[in-house]
């Protein structure tokens, strides 16, 4: 069922890409390391257009869809709308997520600095229980980068990665780079997610994850 | 030129930290829950059960916060006329997890029992190990961060949520360990809540932080006899997580009170009655300073 849904959502995402000029396939493979199954590989294919981006991800247990709406307001000002469901298909239980973001990307001679500020929702559930849970919380992302024709890294600190089960951000570290060819693009990133970070002088780190990817030009 | 200056600022903070995986921090070895240890009780399958459940006390928070304030002979009192069989302490004893605290809590501790006169299950906080470690902790009071104890038809699970996840070992042992014991209703003592319904959080660390870590819990419990869950660490109010006809989760204020706005606590003690031969489960919560009327009361089925 899970499988079948997403060669379809994937089929539907190489179509939309082939009749939209400009738009940027991409796809890419991860290794995650899951707090409860340990590494697990994930694979995604994502499609950029006209300021959307569609991505979907699967790995053995879990899929992940999303959608992304980045809107520029002028000058450095930028909009992003972002909406994604995730699915443990093991489990039988995930969450769905909404977030709307303000914030600029400030450019000083090839350094970037950007940031977003906004506000995330929303529900989880389980298939083992009747109750769903709405929560809501701030969002708020930090970068800095380097950013030239072909070749970009970024640094980024995001309350943003909605993995919880209420009210609540979960803090993300991460690492992203690409290294630009004619009309496609190499893509490399890891991440780290933050489980317990107010208490004490550890910092607990739940997730770690290492993506290698491909972007290509229609 | 200044927004660079405070990113690049963060990096020293950062690189002060020490950074551990979860499941290097909770690794079991064998299943702790197997056997439970057997609470003496002469009450039978069918019988009313009590127990005393304070959560949060986090002795000597008032050194170092204004407005915080415990009354203990009130809740000692309590425990003398109440005798209940069990008392539960919900995690977070002690405010920084250092020497000084522990010795608190070792005094703590020993008038409770005394004057319980029963056992007492002292489930891990996130606060209990702010200023040391798990090792330490298990040292100081002799006791495992991950348990269980039978009574009469049920069986109380004590986990290890302190570092907001349970990983992958406890729980497996924990699913093992609900397969096999049989009994009709199952106490789950978690610190962290496994959902709180949003009610004052943003930011800051409240519930479970992984959703497939609480929905694993919630694929255990499913279908396994009757189950109740009991946490803490939200401090201001009562929460109670309907998840289930036969799976609740109340969640409890905590026993200091703090005067503050938003973030302060009323400062409860609470009884808790379960009754075996209906699944009736009544919640009364005391003011530290008078336990004369409840002010507040909650009663609900476990089907």
């Amino acid at each position: 069922m899970g499988t079948r849904s997403i060669i379809i959502v994937l089929l539907m995402l190489s179509v939309h890409g082939m009749l939209h000029a400009g738009t940027v396939l991409g796809g890419s493979l991860a290794l995650r390391s899951d707090p409860l199954y340990g590494m697990q590989a994930e694979a995604e294919l994502h499609v950029d257009t006209d300021g959307y981006r569609l991505g979907v991800a699967a790995s053995p247990m879990t899929s992940r869809l999303s959608a992304m709406y980045s809107l520029s307001g002028g000058g450095d000002f930028r909009m992003d709308i972002l909406s994604s469901a995730y699915h443990n298909w093991a489990l039988r239980g995930g969450m769905a997520t909404a977030s709307c973001s303000l914030g600029q990307d400030l450019d000083f001679s090839g350094i970037r600095l950007d940031y977003r500020l906004g506000i995330i929702g929303g529900l989880s559930y389980s298939g083992h229980v009747r109750e769903l849970h709405f929560s809501l919380s701030p969002n708020l992302i930090l970068g800095i980068g380097y950013f030239s024709s072909v070749f970009s890294a970024r640094l980024y600190l995001a309350f943003e990665d909605f993995y919880e089960t209420s009210f609540q951000s979960v803090p993300v570290l991460g690492l992203e780079t690409a290294v630009g060819f004619l009309d496609y693009r190499l893509t490399a990133e890891g991440y780290m997610k933050f489980a317990d970070y107010m208490d004490g002088a550890t910092i607990l780190i739940s997730d770690l994850v290492i993506r290698l990817g491909c972007e290509v030009m229609l | 030129m200044r927004r660079l200056l405070l990113l690049l600022a963060l990096l020293p903070l950062l690189a002060s930290c020490d950074f551990a995986f979860h499941w290097d921090v909770i690794e079991l070895d064998e299943n702790p829950f197997d056997p439970p240890q057997e609470i003496a009780s002469g009450k039978g399958p069918s019988d009313r059960l009590s127990f005393a459940v304070i959560s949060d006390v986090h002795l000597n928070k008032e050194l170092s916060e204004e407005g915080v304030y415990r009354n203990d002979s009130v809740f000692l009192s309590f425990l003398e006329t109440e005798s209940p069989d069990a008392v539960f302490i919900l995690g977070d004893l002690v405010e920084d997890g250092i020497e000084r605290d522990y010795r608190e809590a070792g005094l703590f501790l020993d008038k409770v029992r005394s004057a319980a006169g029963c056992p007492v299950i002292y489930t891990l906080g996130n606060h209990d190990i702010g200023g040391s470690d798990l090792e330490t902790w298990s040292a100081e009071f002799g006791l495992s961060a991950t348990e269980a104890f039978t009574i009469a038809d049920t069986v109380i699970y004590k986990l290890n949520s302190a570092y907001r996840l349970f990983g992958q070992s406890q729980l497996s042992y924990l699913s093992q360990a609900i397969g096999d014991d049989g009994a009709a209703y199952h106490i789950i003592l978690s610190h962290i809540p496994l959902g709180s319904k949003g009610l004052n959080q943003s930011l800051f660390e409240f519930t479970i932080a992984d959703i497939d870590e609480r929905n694993a819990l919630l694929d255990i419990l499913s279908g396994s006899g009757r189950n109740l869950i009991l946490s803490g660490h939200v401090h201001s109010i009562e929460v109670m997580n309907d998840w289930d006809d036969d799976l609740k989760e109340f969640i409890f204020s905590a026993y200091h009170r703090k005067d503050l706005p938003f973030f302060g606590a009323r400062g409860t003690f609470y009884l808790l009655e379960l009754d075996q031969a209906t699944g009736r489960v009544e919640i009364k919560g005391y003011g530290i300073d008078n336990a004369d009327s409840a002010v507040m009361e909650v009663s609900f089925t476990l089907e």
